[in-house]
């Protein structure tokens, strides 16, 4: 877990031996080349010899200051009593005044500690270290979500830092079942990475497979929970992520409430949940937080958004270069003048707009801010405009394309599987036509029919069908209607009776 | 999955896009018009869209052409007019076909119509109609609107409803027709009137066809009594007159329902068409007003009066022609045994049978109005 591979021959010394200048000496070795790594001696109280150990920049120097040095070489210098032996326990309990003491002798564990950002105090004469809490290091503050915008409701989002992280959880879930685990990952990062979830919420099942495939996971280094969702998931070569991915503290703890199991990795701003549902992907903080009737009208045109994007492209080359019968007829003049005179074949066309689609879409999102009206321009101008008029494409494409765009964009939790779909639409039509496009979808039912995430059906609550859970999927029933918890994650109760008015006659 | 994976491979390989014919490379037909040639063989006259890309600054001309071509038989022309278009000729879209009464003549209908139910892109709901005049002439007329003639006369087709002065007839209604006991099948009259400035496409009416020949025409009170037996009647007018035929007034049909049902009477075949018709008079010669609900009787009388006088009309017609109501075929299956005792001398049986009525009518909303304006 620690630093497995010891260089040179003094880590055969695992522990910290009672001498203060041997310790020393071994630690030096260890970290010899870096140049961020602070070794302060000091006498205590003018007569014992003590040294502090820690990583500049990783650690709060005015705790430092004001807690561990201060106490130990004024205070300890003007106190009249200051005993001999197992001046350890002394200092610990009357001189230092940091809030968080540990003891440790193992000198790898020193070491992991101090790279975190805690600061070790070695007393001569003693074969054990106190580790004082002194974390403090730049992080990003807490600011509004870049990618789940919302128009009511909380507006923080996750950090890198993951003691801030797990604090937001903390703030919206107050109550003592709330578990944070750790696990150290990476042979070399040694990234901390926590799960979170409600005990007695969460089934119990789950929580022990999740446990289990995150201490399963060897790899040298963790950089984003992307890692690990990775590393966890049953279905690595299905178009369809299995694990959900929130930067929001109050999605993770709505989710953690419902029964999931949340995954944190410090240095990383989005926390994953699991198992995911389908329907999941539809589902946005702001569905609760607004009135039901209008959110079951978003999640419909969520999922109608979904599915055009996807088909749009196919369902062209279907009509324009196969079934030209299923066109009204009026609407078939109009296809056919927009068609006449173009040089490339539909499906030609289609595939070229659908790869100049996804170019523009990745310009956009890697070129620096500055250049980003260039991209604009072009896309907008060059290819939409100048195609047509150039006679290159048709008008009616290039309205497919841009409703393919930007029904994609509606549902960001699905833009990579709508791309990846669309595509296998797009091929399986354009050599077969309808017959292809029927394929298609019965390939993707059956696929998606099969997946079993942590072994909860994706396509509940469709398929198995759960009635109780359909208040919450294309549909989302008033809060106090939807009286349980989604069934494949336990199905626990979560809401009594609805609140009655004490005026007479009234309906609260 | 290297099996599978060369599966694919093969198979998308060897499919090579099947089927796949782009809309730039079919002639799309709108309309179809039979006559006959000069020398007496069949002329197919095909109207195709003629679409202009939308960004060139030459304007492509007329938004539809027509192809015409010759030959011996309905099938060869069909096929010849290929080559006179530089794409395949593509039916699905071909929302009419028209028989001029001369190709009915000579040629028959009854192969065009077998060609529309089994050629694969042609479609059973392609509306037929017949012209006593030329069917390309029809095709060719100008609409003041500047649009595809197929297209202006399909909406006129469609909005027959309106009058039901005319008859709304399908390739597939015609196949039925030979499938059942019905010797004839009515079609739509489009006729085209010339005028000093152009000419005026007028639907109205019925033709006769008997599947080599061509038989008569319906006048308007036959159309609309066989709309009426046949249920296919809309809305329309009915005037009528009152007070011993000095008054006139105008009936306006909103609603009906309708039913035609062979009965046996003490052993004597008796048709009852009853009918449930609801509207509103809309024209009133009279000054005085309706309010004095005295007065109604004669009215519903008068309307009532009118339905049968159309209703008697098609049958008198039929009495004439043969039967094109159906009525054999509605014994043939409601009165089952009756027909198979019968079927010999349907023809001596069905003009002796009476036919008794049971029209309901109501008047509308007629209270609310003080006074006729």
């Amino acid at each position: 877990m620690s630093v497995k591979e010891a260089k040179g021959p003094a880590l055969e010394q695992r522990n910290l031996t009672a001498d203060l200048d041997t310790n020393l000496k071994i630690i030096r070795e260890l970290l010899a080349e870096s140049n961020d790594v602070v070794i302060r001696e000091f006498l205590i109280a003018q007569k014992t010899k003590a040294a502090i150990l820690c990583v500049d920049g990783l650690l709060d120097k005015e705790v430092v200051q004001r807690n561990v040095l201060r106490p130990l070489i004024v205070d300890a210098a003007e106190t009249s009593f200051v005993p001999r032996y197992r001046l350890k326990d002394y200092v610990c309990k009357n001189l230092l005044t940091a809030e968080d003491i540990k003891e440790e002798k193992d000198i790898r564990e020193i070491l992991n500690k101090i790279l975190s950002g805690d600061t070790a105090l070695l007393i001569d004469k003693e074969d054990a270290a106190l580790i004082i809490a002194s974390r403090g290091f730049a992080t990003r503050s807490v600011t509004e979500p870049s990618s789940e915008a919302v128009v009511r409701g909380p507006r923080e989002s996750f950090t890198e830092s993951m003691r801030t992280n797990t604090s937001l959880i903390r703030r919206k879930i107050n109550n003592p079942d709330l578990v944070f685990e750790s696990f150290t990952l990476g042979s070399v990062t040694n990234t901390l990475v926590t799960i979170v979830y409600l005990k007695g919420i969460a089934k119990e099942d789950l929580v022990r497979e999740v446990k289990q495939r995150i201490r399963q996971i060897e790899i040298d280094g963790i950089f984003d929970t992307g890692y690990i969702e990775q590393l966890i998931e049953e279905h690595p070569y299905s178009p369809f992520a299995t694990t959900g991915y929130t930067e929001k503290p109050d999605v993770l703890a709505a989710r953690i409430l419902e029964g999931r199991v949340g995954i944190l990795v410090d240095g990383s701003p989005n926390a994953i949940t699991v198992p995911l549902l389908f329907i999941e992907k539809f589902q946005t903080a702001d569905d609760y937080y607004t009135r039901p009737l209008f959110t079951s009208l978003i999640r419909i045109i969520r999922i109608l958004s979904f599915t055009i994007s996807v088909i749009s492209p196919s369902l062209y080359i279907i009509l324009v270069s196969f079934q030209h019968e299923l066109l009204p007829t009026p609407l078939l003049v109009t296809f056919a003048n927009a068609v006449e005179g173009t040089p490339f074949p539909a499906v030609v066309e289609v595939g070229v707009m659908m790869f100049i689609l996804e170019i523009i879409r990745e310009a956009g999102v890697r070129m620096p801010r500055p250049i980003g009206p260039a991209v604009g321009i072009v896309g907008s101008l060059v290819m939409g405009e100048s195609a047509v008029s150039a006679g290159l494409i048709g008008q009616p494409l290039v309205i497919v394309i841009a409703l393919t765009a930007i029904t994609s964009y509606i549902v960001p939790t699905l833009y990579d599987e709508s791309a990846l779909l669309r595509i296998l639409f797009y091929v399986f039509t354009s050599f077969f036509g309808i017959i292809g496009f029927v394929t298609a979808t019965v390939l993707i039912v059956i696929h998606l029919a099969s997946l079993q995430p942590f072994g909860v059906p994706f396509m509940s609550p469709f398929m198995p069908f759960e009635g109780e859970d359909i208040k919450d999927s294309f549909l989302r029933a008033p809060l106090w209607l939807m009286k349980r918890r989604p069934q494949v994650l336990g199905g626990k109760k979560r809401f009594g009776e609805r609140p009655k008015s004490s005026i007479k006659g009234e309906d609260l | 999955m290297k099996r599978a994976v060369l599966f694919l491979l093969i198979v998308f390989a060897l499919a090579g896009c099947y089927d796949r014919v782009d809309l730039n490379e079919v002639e799309i037909v709108v309309a179809m018009g039979l006559d006959v040639a000069e020398d007496g063989r069949v002329k197919a006259t095909v109207q195709v869209l003629n679409p202009s890309p939308a960004n060139s600054i030459v304007s492509g001309g007329e938004p539809f052409a027509k192809i015409e071509s010759v030959a011996d038989s309905f099938t060869e022309a069909v096929r010849k007019a290929n080559l006179y278009s530089p794409n395949r000729l593509y039916f699905a879209h071909n929302r009419l076909v028209i028989f001029s009464e001369d190709f009915v003549n000579t040629h028959g209908t009854h192969h065009v119509i077998d060609w529309i139910m089994r050629t694969d892109d042609a479609r059973e709901d392609t509306f037929i109609l017949i012209t006593s005049g030329k069917a390309s002439d029809i095709l060719a007329s100008k609409f003041p609107t500047g649009s595809i003639p197929a297209f202006e006369i399909t909406q006129i087709v469609l909005t027959n409803y309106v009058n039901s002065l005319a008859v709304v007839t399908t390739a597939f209604d015609y196949a039925k027709d030979r499938a059942s006991q019905i010797p004839m099948t009515v079609m739509g009259r489009v006729e085209q009137i010339k005028e000093e400035d152009g000419s005026l496409i007028v639907y109205k009416g019925a033709g006769l066809i008997h599947p080599h020949q061509f038989m008569d025409y319906l006048t308007e009170t036959e159309t609309k009594g066989y709309n009426w037996l046949t249920g296919r009647f809309g809305t329309g007018l009915i005037v009528a007159t009152v007070k011993g035929g000095s008054e006139k007034f105008t009936y306006e049909i909103v609603r009906n329902r309708t039913s035609l049902t062979p009965k046996l009477v003490d052993g004597q075949l008796t048709f009852v068409f009853s009918a449930e018709v609801t509207g509103r008079i809309t024209k009133l010669e009279s000054s005085k007003s309706l309010n004095d609900p005295f007065s109604w009787p004669e009215y519903l009388h008068a309307i009532e009066e009118g339905i049968k006088r159309e209703v008697r009309a098609a049958v008198d017609k039929a009495k004439e022609q043969g039967d094109f109501i159906g009525l054999g075929h509605l014994v043939m299956r409601r009165l089952p045994k009756f027909w198979r005792e019968n079927e010999a001398q349907w023809e001596q049986i069905w003009p002796e049978a009476p036919f008794v009525f049971d029209i309901k009518v109501e008047i509308n909303g007629v209270g609310k109005l003080i006074r006729f304006l």
